[in-house]
């Protein structure tokens, strides 16, 4: 039943995708209607699904599995992305959003059909940092997922600009300075949200030592995700000293540190889950 | 009609050759109408140089008078000091009704960058003061420029061609400008010179909410008069450059004859920590007024010229078929029109004498026959005198229909001069 309901929103949101792509071909108003209408239909099916599963397994689905887990993060990319558009749905700039939004939410719920989708059964001890652990990384995830698209969406607006080109009918992007502005939010939510995911996952390791099944310091998962997140807090922390940084260089420096950490998370789940090295988090 | 044209525009050369064949003053323009009259003294001249075209209008009443293209592009590579290889192939040509045609074309818009533009109407309006001015202006280019500014205004009314973006900068500005910044009313706009074109620009950056502008020009009076009509403050030219760091949006259009900033000054410029700010500038000075290598300066520098406008324009263009399909026809229509009262206007001497001879010939002789039958009364008088009348207009139809028919190729001089000596008619 619940291959089904992601097969549901996986096929709406494909609809959209390709309806989006028609539309940069030839900029039809019915066009933009249609896609908006599969995305919303895809993201009640998978909001559906996702209280299903929840329900099911007893558990809220954020903490439930890392398949919930990505499918959490999906939903609220989508949900951010048509947010910006009926937001914007009068101004001009957000007509290519779902170009770049939809494959990445297409490729999240397709990733969470690789990773683990067995409930946590050790969710009954320390149950709220836990959730703190989980909806944190969600938050700071999703942030370093938009900022990745938002900086993408920079450098190609720049080029476009650099370049003289002309705009392509049914493919405008916000403003350089808006989107310089969303970078900005990106960081400044993902970095906190990222470091107190990664604080609580330490505190939930520490408490772990004396439980039956402790997580190990040693779990790839936590392992690469420290060592991108200094990374990032090294490199971000010398962006906010170095004011004189130009919005080009800032949004190339997000796009590649957001970029690395969502390849490494990515490829470390499936790595762990295909290979069966011991992780909590594969 | 002897008329002929030599130009080049945005589609037929580029902007480096554009700015080098421009009149880029007043004083450029007035040398060049006094070359111009030295050399070739039997024809009338109107010179249209604007940022996207170079057009030299040339009219006799002797054929042999008009220069032929070789000898205005002569003129030009002396009064530019250009070589002639440098240009020759960027010129073209039009002589007669094609001459005609293009004027119309230029004046209503269609041969602009931008379609449906009103600027050009009031510049090809300022080119025909000038060579009225200068005295090089007859009758000839008089009705030809007078038809094309009516052509226009006609044009600008029964067709959509001007609605939506219209101007060069409203189309800078809300294609690449908006991209760049998300509102303006916070910016701070620099003009750098205070002709028709920042004007236009001002107009459609007020739209856009800029309230804070600064005007620099060399001419204080018309600088004041700009920045008191716009709410703007003026200031010296020469302090442009100290006032770069105020400011997010450049406009310039100054009609100086080289750039007025080097890329290395301008990178001098912006190596200031306060002078780091995304600037969009919109150079529309032809010749240009930034160097364009300054484009490459830094990441946060975006400037644009006339040329980059050009794909803008292609789709303006494209978006609006059905408009110039419409205006295509009148351009036929007031083209044809046009040749045909100018024909009309020339064989006009001719036809009324002709009339008025024979009629005053038919009148003579009726008064003769009604001297001799004095008992005749007054309605068979009136039938005598229109019986007399429909004859001399019988007999008077086949010689105008026959000038009519061929002043429609063009003034037929040998029919009308053999009409004044079959029927004894003076100058």
């Amino acid at each position: 039943m619940h291959q089904v309901h992601l097969f549901c929103f996986l096929a709406s949101y494909a609809a959209a995708f390709f309806l989006e792509l028609a539309r940069y071909w030839k900029p039809l108003p019915p066009l933009r209607w249609l896609s908006l209408i599969a995305t919303v239909a895809g993201l009640i099916a998978q909001t559906w699904y996702l209280i299903s599963r929840s329900i099911q397994s007893q558990l809220p689905p954020l903490v439930a599995s890392n398949h919930d887990w990505l499918l959490v993060a999906a939903w609220l990319l989508v949900a951010g992305y048509l947010g910006f558009v009926v937001w914007n749905l009068q101004k001009r700039g957000a007509e290519a959003m779902g170009l770049f939004v939809l494959p990445l939410a297409l490729l999240m719920v397709g990733a969470s059909s690789l990773v683990s989708n067995d409930p946590d059964v050790l969710l009954d001890s320390q149950r709220v940092l836990k959730m703190l652990h989980a909806s944190s990384l969600v938050i700071g995830i999703t942030g370093v997922l938009a900022g990745f698209l938002i900086s993408v969406m920079y450098l190609l607006q720049h080029r476009r600009l650099k370049k003289k080109q002309n705009l392509r009918g049914g493919f405008s992007l916000p403003a350089l300075a808006s989107l310089a502005r969303y970078n900005l939010w990106s960081v400044s939510v993902s970095m906190p949200m990222l470091t107190l995911g990664l604080l609580t996952g330490f505190l939930l390791i520490g408490g772990s030592e004396k439980a039956s099944r402790p997580v190990s310091w040693q779990d790839p998962i936590v392992i690469g995700f420290t060592i991108v997140w200094l990374g990032m807090v090294l490199s971000f922390g010398g962006l906010f000293k170095k004011r004189s940084m130009q919005g080009r260089q800032i949004a190339l420096m997000n796009a590649w540190a957001f970029g690395f950490l969502i390849i490494t998370l990515l490829g470390l789940q499936i790595l762990v889950n295909l290979t069966g090295l011991p992780s909590q988090h594969g | 009609m002897n008329l002929r044209v030599v130009y080049c525009n945005h589609e037929t050369a580029a902007l480096e050759i554009r700015e080098r064949l421009a009149f880029s003053s007043e004083e450029r323009l007035r040398a060049a109408y006094i070359h111009l009259q030295a050399r070739f003294p039997k024809t009338e001249v109107v010179i249209v140089s604007t940022c996207n075209r170079v057009e030299i209008y040339f009219g006799a009443e002797d054929r042999g008078a008009l220069p032929s293209q070789e000898q205005i592009a002569g003129f030009l590579a002396e009064f530019h000091q250009i070589p002639l290889d440098d240009f020759l192939n960027e010129l073209r040509t039009e002589t007669e009704i094609e001459a005609v045609r293009h004027l119309f074309r230029v004046a209503s818009s269609l041969d602009s960058m931008v379609l449906g533009e009103a600027q050009i109407v009031a510049q090809i309006k300022d080119a025909y003061q000038r060579g009225a001015d200068c005295d090089a202006v007859g009758p000839l280019t008089h009705q030809l420029f007078q038809a094309a500014m009516n052509f226009a205004g006609k044009v600008r009314t029964e067709t959509k061609l001007s609605e939506g973006r219209i101007s060069i900068a409203s189309v800078a500005v809300g294609e690449f400008g908006k991209s760049i910044f998300e509102r303006f009313d916070d910016k701070t706009v620099l003009i750098l010179g205070a002709g028709e074109m920042a004007e236009e620009t001002l107009r459609y950056l007020k739209d856009e909410g800029v309230s804070r502008i600064i005007i620099a020009n060399r001419n204080q009076e018309r600088g004041q008069q700009l920045a008191d009509n716009w709410g703007g403050q003026w200031i010296p030219f020469a302090e442009w450059e100290s006032r770069l760091s105020d400011v997010q949006v450049i406009v310039s259009a100054t009609g100086a004859s080289e750039p007025i900033i080097t890329k290395q000054r301008f990178a001098e410029l912006r190596q200031d920590k306060n002078c780091q700010q995304t600037l969009f500038i919109l150079d529309l000075g032809a010749p240009r007024d930034f160097a364009p290598e300054i484009a490459r300066c830094d990441d946060n520098v975006f400037l644009y010229d006339i040329d980059d406008l050009e794909q803008t324009c292609q789709r303006n263009r494209k978006a609006r078929v059905r408009e110039i399909e419409k205006a295509e026809k009148m351009l036929d229509a007031a083209t044809s029109q046009f040749m045909h009262d100018f024909y009309h206007r020339a064989t006009g001497p001719v036809v009324q004498q002709l009339r008025e001879t024979w009629h005053e010939i038919g009148r003579q002789e009726l008064d003769r026959l009604f001297r001799k039958m004095e008992h005749v009364n007054d309605s068979d008088r009136q039938l005598i005198e229109q019986t007399i009348n429909r004859i001399v207009n019988k007999l008077l139809h086949p010689p105008l229909e026959n000038i009519k028919q061929h002043s429609r190729e063009g003034t037929p001089h040998t029919l009308l001069e053999t009409m004044k000596q079959l029927f004894g008619l003076g100058e």
